[in-house]
Formats: structure tokens, C-alpha cells, sequence
């Protein structure tokens, strides 16, 4: 698999979803996920993550725009090819206490996917035992129901299901946001494994950035249905382009560093406002801001940022922003200041 | 805001300023006096056919304007710890040991003097404001009430007004359109912070805030946190905050307790116990956190997952999945060990008896 | 304070690793409905073979008292014996009762599912179509079906089917609809099964629970309506021994024997009674995730 690695399994054009209350999930998101790498997507609720994700796997058909999985249109595909394709695009769920059907064993719930693929009966039980052994769990669990498991034995049990037919792209869609850390921790390691052993590529949709930024190669960030930006992962962190992203990276809690206090909260994506959908949050908002939103511009290669400031000389949006409003709260000590203004 | 802060007596220095003090010291003022002393609590739900203890000896004191993290993973008991103090289980709960507010044990209070001190004294926010919302009345009348049933203000235009003030005071930009509002047309952030003009609507001298942040999306969760370190600062209230995240713990400062199937293993000021833990469950639970420096695949995570609720093992609960583990651990429960001034630890491997430290007077009476 | 003087806190003596076992129980009021359903049938079955002709009376000896030499229960208007009308009745009756219901069992449970499964019309249409039978009260309907069809016990079986189909569908319905859009109906949809193995190896196992602890208890309701129906002379004719039918011929005694009408009453509420008790109690065995919910 290493051999054609950079060759593009996954191709997303200009994706628009509206919902019939006339929400509008997604627009005008492009996406391209390459063999054997992660790609994290981040945002908010209702920044429509997973709205993408299932458009790419298929369970939604996009308004607009077109996906392509190695170059099969996935549109244009009829039934049984359809179904051959399932193989190699897989899903892992994010809850995991509904992630597997309460009343089906673990091996049932497994076999389930083999018999769809056509396993004959005499050979699913070995390789249900295979696949529960690499996510590490036992021949004994396999005879279990879904309540007699922990939450991270449950995730392992999705996934031991996701690469039952062997995928080339797994989508995970907030797959270790509901466990414990020190749990999720385990299924993470399980995650860059499997892909180290398989060149499996993953789609990774989370909120949580610490995680998006541990595990992806590339990272998307998505506001308000759009593509914000996009860049290698070590990149992004290091020097973020769109100002949403400068304030998102820097309220993650624990980073002990300066806050960007965003005003207001995420515009009622039913009614969005006109032009840039940050701007009515954006500290550096211009005139112009209101009139289109901006087109992804390259920042740098193979990154991308869809703000108007992107590629001025004096672009520099960390430096842009205005301080924090309020002291942080990593350094109390020397705030003798008893009334700090209300953030808002 | 001086209407706020009257009634809390003298505005309270920062917590950062003031001396720290034994929790137990003598030489307590009583505007320094513990507004609450939780001593050993213990919860058990009681079902037809079965006692689950969740909560299992929880001894901590909150002081004036302090703030005390109960950091933990699912089924910790941190919830449930939070929530004992208020006796918000009914009698589907037995819960034992002593909840002192202001000297009065809130675990021996009629139900009736309980009511007023919930919402009076103590608050609570909880993790999703729409539950704590009717969401068939406006968000003014519904603060109009708690006032007016604590008795904080006798007539209904002094009670409107004052909804207002508190509405601006938790940083909603235009209080009057929201007073009118249901919560229904309020986002999840203004809901929250409504919920928590609520909660101090009646200046309480404790604000339980139970995993305030969760169901909010990182940006709203960062103003939260900011309004309510701010309240705090301004009003002089001890918060007890619940959490899941270690990044919010560690960011909002005070004091941590990590807890561990209904334990306390480790407690001390946050910035010490997440930057030099001596626990090995919170050593292992902030190296399994993820980070950009770790190599993908590598991060160090605690083997095994925690106990189910009621499934705790005999001696330490941590040391089937503990690698510093040695066989007295499998055999008798460490308790709460003061290791350094102000700063506990259930272990006494990790944290092996010095000779000469007994000068700190112990805590666990 | 030294560490290891102290005294470990005292600990529930409850065991570890108990609690996550299954526990499959019943209420003792359930198993006693258990004992009561299994006599019914066992009567059902093998009664017949133990008592008497039920349909030889001796006119001499009409409407004898309960606890009559050789007639434990007394005889009825014709001078049969009650008792052995009773034991030939059951196998009529619990069959009028049961057949329905396993009709509208199956049939509910496909109706319900396909509403569940289906788009936005095919769910409106199947859903409306049964809302129509739901605007009548179903035991008028059911006479009006049975009058239609004419008296027999096949048609008051027609006709209680029919009635019973549409609360059975709903059942399957709503637990279809809750489970649409849950996570692993996503990630079966994302394996590729058609449509129909989704429905029948991820949906029916659980849409079946539910159906089979509402059958259980709408046993006792169809038990009541066959014998309101035979009651009404649309169901079995004379001289079939019929619970129903012993009850709407006992009560022209009603001032002679007063006690005479009660007997067969008293077998229908019985038997209702303990169905219904009987699918309380499969509520709790079928729930498998046991008690605790963390």
C-alpha cells in the first residue's frame, strides 16, 4: 500500500447539503482524503462535520457537488456496486453505548458485516476471533453483550467491525469523544497502529482539538457548513491563518496561554449572515467581509485559508488580534484588578 | 454591582492574595470560616434489591471565594459528590458523614429548611441549562420568582429590575429582550448563562457547577469559564466545580481533588497537582492526554478501564491498573495521605512516609 | 499520621464483579401468572380427555348448587354439568383468544417495521391506513367486522385480528423509528446489507421484545373480546362449550342461580388477569440489559 501512497482514495468537489427546514448543513466543501493518511476535520456543533461525513460515506446524498472514491463517482453507482464499495469505506461511530445493537453479541454484531460481504458461514467465526484479537480483546468477550462492556471495549468492538472487510478509508466520526481519557488514550494508539500495519486512511471528525491535532496528517477546519481552512496538522498549530481558527486553538482549556475571547456565538445557520460567516465574530472583520465569502486562498503549500486577510504582506492574525479581554486565568497572582469587564 | 457584592459582607480579597491557611487551622476568622465542610460523605443508591456506594468517604473543605475542582473520569462519583451536598438525590440515596454550611450539618436539616438553602446558600449549575429551565415561562419571570420566594426582593417591579441587573451581570448583552424570552429562543451559551444568573440570583455563599462546560462548544465554553471566574472574583463565592477535563481544571485554577471510583486520591492547588502529581492514577490519566509532541500511536495510557459503578475492588481501587502497584495495595484501602503542606494523596507507594512531617496537622478527623 | 496505621474505611460487603452479571428474574406475581397460564393451556389440551360429554344434560337435573354430588360446579339451565362445559371450553376460548393475536403479531410487526423503515410517505400512508381502524372503538369494530362477516369462530377470529393489528403495528413502529437513527443502524447502513437483512437481523431482534411483551398482554384482552363476541352470539354457536357462550347462558338464571353466571366470568377475568401479569413479567426477563443503567 506504502507504494501509492499520496494517490488521492477519496475526493469530495463542492458538497452542499440544505435540510428541509432549510438549514444549510454544508456548502461548497471540498475535502480529499489520500491512501494511508488521517485527515481531522474540527468545528462546532452544527459547523456540519458530520453532515460531511455522511455525505462521504454515502448515507446522504449532497444537493450539489460530487464524490469520487478512487475514482468511481459515487453518484453514479448503482446498487451491487455500491455494496462492493461499502468494503472499503467503513464507518466508526461515536457513541458508543449505541454504536453496536444492544441485542446482538459482539460476534454477531461483527458477522453481521462478514455475511454482507459474502464470508462464507464456516470461516466468520475465525475471523471474528482475528479482528477481536488485534483490537485486543478476548475470544471470551466475543460470546458478550454490548451492556457487559466498557465504553472503550465497545469502541474497540466498532472498530474490530469497521475493518472486518478490510477498508481503505475508515470515517470516524467523534469515535473517542465519549470516553475517558486515560481510555481514549488506549483507542488511539489502537487507531495509529492499525494504520501503520493496514495503510488504512481515516477521516477524523472531532470537536476535541487535542485529539484532531494528535492524530491527523491534515486538519480541515469547518465553520458555519464551510472549509475555514486546511493545512498539515503541525502547521495549522504552528501558524493558523483564518481568525476562527486562531480563537478556536487558543479557548481550547489547558494551554496556558492567551485566550481570544470570541463574542457572540455561532450565527443561526438557517439564516447566516451576508458575506463571510465570521464576520459579525470576527475581531478583524473589514467592510469588504460582508460582501462574498472568500474563496480558499493558499497561505502556503498545502495550506489553505478562506479569509480575506490571507496573503497580504502584513497578514499576521495572532498578531492582529486584540489582547484578551479578561486576564488569564493560568496567572491570577498579580490581579490586584477586581473588576474585569463582562466578556460579550 | 455594589447591591451584589453587599451581600456577601466585605468584598473578598482574590483568591491568589490570601494566605493559605490549614484547612483545619485555628486561627480561622469567620469571614475565613470554611463555608463548607464536606467530612467523610458517603452515597449509597438504594434500589429494591441492591446498595450501590458511589461515593465512598469524601472529605474536602471549600473556603470562602475558593475554588475546588472535582476532576474525574465517568463513574468517579464526582457528580454524585456534588450533588449529595445539595441532597438532591431524595431518599433514593442514603448518604452519611457530615456537609457543614456555615455549621449547620446540611445531611441533618428538615426538608423544609434544606429548600431554602438550596438556591439561597448553595446553587447549583448544572451540565445542561435547558433542563434547568421551565421552558414554558420567560427567563425574567422565572428569576422574578427565585427572588421573590428567597425573599430578596418583596415587590414585583424591585424583583424586574433586579432580573435585569443580574442578567447583565452574566454578560447578556440586552437583559430586557431576554427577560421576555422563552428558553427556547435563547442559543445553548445564553441559556447557560441565564442559568447561572439564576444560580446567584440569590448571592449564594456556594455555587456547585456541575460540568458547566460540557454540552457547550469550545468557544462558548471559554466565555463561560471566563464569566465565571469573574463572577466569583466580583461576589466572593466559593465555587466546587465538576469536570471531566483536565485542560478546564487547570486553566480555572483553585484547588483540584481528583477522584477515583467515589475516592479522593489526590488533592492540592491545581497548578501543583497537574504540573507534579503524586498519584499514579493522575500521572497516568495527564500523560494519557493527547499532545502534538507525542508521537502518534505512543501516548501513555492507563491500562485497563475504570470500575463500573459498584464494582469497586477490595484495597486500592487503582491498583489493578496501577504499575507502581505492590501486593499491600490489593490488601488494605490507602487513605487520603497529607504529603506536602496543603496537598493530599492516597498513595502511600508513591508517596513513601517521611520521617519528619508530621508539623502539618492532619485533615482526615 | 503515618500511612499504613490508618484503618482502611469499612467497605460494603458487597462482592466485586457481581453486578455486571445478567440478572434474568421474574416477581413472584409473575411467576404465579406463569403457573396459571401453564394450567390453562395444560386444561386446554388434555381436559377434554378427563371430563365428561359436555353437552349430555339431564333436564331433571337442572341448575344444581356449586359443590352438588358429581357435579363440582353445579349443572346449567339444561342440567349439563358446568364443570366439564368449562374444561371442553377452554381449548375454544384460549384458541379465540390466542390465534388473533398471533395474527396481528405478525402481521403488526411486518406493518410496524416497514412504516419504520420506510421513507417519509410509505410511513405516512401505512400509519394513516391504521389511524383509520384506530378512529372506531375497537370492540364496536370488531362486532360490526364479526356482524358483517356472519357468526363462527373463524370470523370472530377475522375480526379480532383485524382490530388488533394496529396497536401491534404501532408497538413495532415507534421501537423502529427509535431505533432509525441510532449509530449502528448508521454503521449497518455503511456495510452494505440490503435493506431487508437490516431489517431482520439488526431490527427485529429489537423490535421483537417489546412486540411479544404487548402480544402476551393483549392475549388477555382478545380472550375477553372472543368471549364478548361468542356473548353476543357472533362467535361460536350452541351447544359448543364456549366461555362466552356459558356466560350469556347462565344469565338467564341470573335470579335461580345467581352464582351460575360467575363461573364462567370468573374464568375469563382469570385467564385475562394472568396474561397480562404474564407480560409484565416477560418485560423484565426480556430486558436485556438487566437492571443496572450506568
Amino acid at each position: 500500500m506504502g507504494a501509492r501512497s499520496n494517490e488521492i482514495l477519496l475526493e469530495a468537489t463542492g458538497l452542499t447539503k440544505t435540510f428541509g427546514n432549510g438549514v444549510r448543513a454544508v456548502s461548497d466543501v471540498s475535502l480529499s482524503v489520500r491512501r494511508g493518511e488521517t485527515l481531522g476535520v474540527v468545528g462546532e456543533s452544527g459547523c456540519g462535520k458530520s453532515t460531511t461525513g455522511k455525505m462521504l460515506l454515502g448515507l446522504l446524498a449532497p444537493d450539489e457537488g460530487e464524490i469520487t472514491f478512487d475514482g468511481w463517482p459515487l453518484a453514479k453507482m448503482r446498487r451491487p456496486e455500491l455494496r462492493a464499495l461499502r468494503a472499503r469505506l467503513q464507518v466508526v461511530p461515536q457513541n458508543p453505548q449505541t454504536s453496536l445493537n444492544p441485542r446482538l453479541t459482539v460476534r454477531a454484531s461483527i458477522e453481521f458485516n462478514l455475511r454482507v460481504h459474502g464470508v462464507p458461514r464456516g470461516e466468520r467465526g475465525e475471523r471474528v476471533l482475528g479482528l477481536l484479537d488485534r483490537v485486543g480483546l478476548t475470544a471470551a468477550q466475543s460470546e458478550r453483550f454490548p451492556h457487559e462492556l466498557s465504553g472503550g471495549q465497545l469502541q474497540r468492538v466498532a472498530i474490530a467491525r469497521a475493518l472486518s472487510t478490510s477498508p481503505e478509508l475508515v470515517v470516524c466520526d467523534e469515535a473517542v469523544s465519549a470516553l475517558d481519557k486515560s481510555v481514549q488514550a488506549q483507542v488511539l494508539n489502537l487507531l495509529a497502529d492499525l494504520q501503520r500495519e493496514t495503510g488504512v486512511a481515516f477521516l477524523f471528525i472531532s470537536h476535541d482539538l487535542a485529539v484532531v491535532e494528535h492524530i491527523s496528517d491534515r486538519v480541515a477546519v469547518m465553520y458555519l457548513g464551510r472549509v475555514v481552512e486546511l493545512a498539515p496538522a503541525r502547521q495549522l498549530w504552528a501558524e493558523p491563518q483564518h481568525p476562527y481558527t486562531v480563537a478556536l486553538l487558543s479557548a481550547t482549556p489547558g494551554r496556558g496561554q492567551e485566550r481570544i475571547v470570541l463574542s457572540g456565538e455561532l450565527p443561526n445557520p438557517a439564516a447566516p449572515p451576508s458575506g463571510c460567516g465570521f464576520r459579525t465574530r470576527c475581531p478583524i472583520a473589514e467592510d469588504v467581509c460582508a460582501t462574498d465569502w472568500p474563496a480558499l486562498a493558499d497561505a502556503a503549500p498545502g495550506h489553505t485559508a478562506a479569509c480575506v486577510h490571507v496573503g497580504r504582506p502584513d497578514h499576521a492574525v495572532a498578531q492582529m488580534l486584540p489582547p484578551p479581554t479578561v486576564p488569564p486565568r493560568a496567572a491570577p497572582a498579580d490581579t490586584a484588578d477586581p473588576a474585569p469587564s463582562v466578556p460579550g | 454591582m455594589s447591591e451584589l457584592a453587599s451581600g456577601t459582607g466585605t468584598m473578598v480579597t482574590p483568591r491568589a492574595e490570601r494566605p493559605e491557611a490549614g484547612p483545619g487551622g485555628a486561627a480561622a476568622t469567620p469571614a475565613e470560616m470554611a463555608p463548607l465542610e464536606v467530612t467523610d460523605l458517603r452515597t449509597t443508591f438504594v434500589s429494591r434489591t441492591r446498595r450501590t456506594e458511589v461515593v465512598r468517604g469524601v472529605s474536602f473543605t471549600l473556603r470562602r471565594g475558593e475554588t475546588m475542582m472535582l476532576l474525574g473520569e465517568s463513574g468517579s462519583g464526582k457528580s454524585v459528590t456534588a450533588r449529595s451536598i445539595m441532597r438532591l438525590y431524595g431518599s433514593s440515596a442514603e448518604i452519611g458523614g457530615q456537609v457543614k454550611l456555615g455549621g449547620r450539618d446540611l445531611l441533618d436539616l428538615p426538608e423544609a429548611e434544606l429548600r431554602s438553602v438550596r438556591g439561597g446558600q448553595v446553587a447549583l449549575i448544572p451540565q445542561d441549562p435547558t433542563g434547568a429551565l421551565d421552558p414554558l415561562r420567560r427567563i425574567g419571570s422565572q428569576l422574578t420568582e427565585v427572588l421573590r420566594v428567597h425573599g430578596i426582593e418583596h415587590t414585583r417591579r424591585a424583583a424586574r429590575a433586579r432580573a435585569e441587573e443580574l442578567l447583565r451581570t452574566v454578560g447578556i448583552p440586552d437583559p430586557a429582550r431576554v427577560a421576555t424570552s422563552f428558553p427556547h429562543e435563547l442559543s445553548g451559551g445564553m441559556r447557560q448563562r441565564a442559568v447561572i444568573a439564576l444560580a446567584v440570583s440569590c448571592d449564594p455563599q456556594v455555587l456547585i457547577a456541575d460540568e458547566p462546560t460540557t454540552a457547550l462548544d469550545v468557544t462558548v465554553q471559554a466565555q463561560i469559564l471566563e464569566l465565571l471566574a469573574d463572577l466569583q472574583h466580583r461576589l466572593g463565592t466559593a465555587v466546587l466545580m465538576v469536570t471531566h477535563d483536565v485542560g478546564v481544571a487547570g486553566d480555572f485554577g483553585g484547588r483540584i481533588g481528583v477522584m477515583y471510583a467515589g475516592k479522593l486520591v489526590e488533592e492540592g492547588p491545581a497548578a501543583d497537582v497537574l504540573s507534579a502529581p503524586r498519584h499514579p492514577y493522575t500521572k497516568g490519566l495527564l500523560e494519557s492526554l493527547p499532545t502534538p509532541e507525542v508521537e502518534r500511536g505512543r501516548l501513555r495510557s492507563i491500562v485497563g478501564s475504570p470500575p463500573g459503578v459498584g464494582e469497586f475492588p477490595d484495597g486500592c481501587v487503582f491498583a489493578p491498573r496501577c504499575p507502581q502497584a505492590v501486593a499491600s495495595c490489593h490488601e488494605s484501602d490507602p487513605p487520603l495521605l497529607r504529603i506536602a503542606p496543603g496537598r493530599g494523596a492516597a498513595c502511600p507507594v508513591a508517596n513513601p512516609p517521611r520521617p519528619v512531617d508530621s508539623a502539618e496537622p492532619g485533615r482526615a478527623a | 499520621m503515618t500511612a499504613l496505621t490508618d484503618v482502611a474505611p469499612p467497605r460494603p460487603p458487597a462482592a466485586t464483579g457481581v453486578t455486571r452479571r445478567r440478572r434474568r428474574r421474574m416477581s413472584t406475581t409473575a411467576r404465579i401468572a406463569v403457573v396459571v397460564v401453564g394450567l390453562i393451556v395444560a386444561v386446554a389440551v388434555i381436559g377434554p380427555f378427563l371430563v365428561g360429554d359436555p353437552n349430555v344434560g339431564d333436564t331433571s337435573r337442572r341448575l344444581l348448587a356449586v359443590g352438588s354430588p358429581g357435579h363440582v360446579f353445579g349443572t346449567d339451565g339444561q342440567g349439563r354439568d358446568v364443570l366439564s362445559r368449562l374444561v371442553v371450553g377452554t381449548r375454544l376460548s384460549l384458541l379465540a383468544g390466542l390465534v388473533p393475536v398471533l395474527f396481528a403479531a405478525v402481521l403488526g410487526t411486518g406493518l410496524g417495521m416497514t412504516a419504520g423503515l420506510s421513507g417519509v410517505w410509505g410511513h405516512r400512508t401505512i400509519m394513516r391506513t391504521l389511524d383509520v381502524f384506530y378512529a372506531f372503538p375497537a370492540v364496536l369494530l370488531a362486532i360490526a367486522i364479526a356482524a358483517a362477516l356472519g357468526s363462527g369462530v373463524s370470523n370472530s377470529i377475522i375480526a379480532l385480528a383485524v382490530i388488533l393489528v394496529p396497536p401491534v403495528a404501532r408497538v413495532a413502529e415507534t421501537e423502529t423509528r427509535r431505533l432509525v437513527d441510532l449509530d449502528y443502524m448508521e454503521a449497518a447502513r455503511a456495510s452494505g446489507a440490503s435493506r431487508g437483512s437490516i431489517a431482520l437481523r439488526q431490527v427485529l431482534p429489537n423490535v421483537a421484545p417489546p412486540v411479544v411483551v404487548y402480544c402476551t398482554a393483549l392475549i388477555g384482552l382478545s380472550i375477553v373480546y372472543a368471549a364478548g363476541l361468542s356473548f353476543l352470539g357472533l362467535g361460536v354457536s350452541p351447544p359448543t362449550a364456549e366461555w362466552g357462550l356459558m356466560v350469556s347462558d347462565h344469565t338467564q338464571y341470573i335470579y335461580s342461580a345467581p352464582f351460575l353466571a360467575a363461573i364462567p366470568a370468573l374464568a375469563i377475568l382469570i385467564a385475562s388477569v394472568a396474561f397480562n401479569v404474564l407480560g409484565d413479567g416477560l418485560r423484565d426477563l426480556l430486558d436485556v440489559r438487566g437492571e443496572v443503567r450506568a
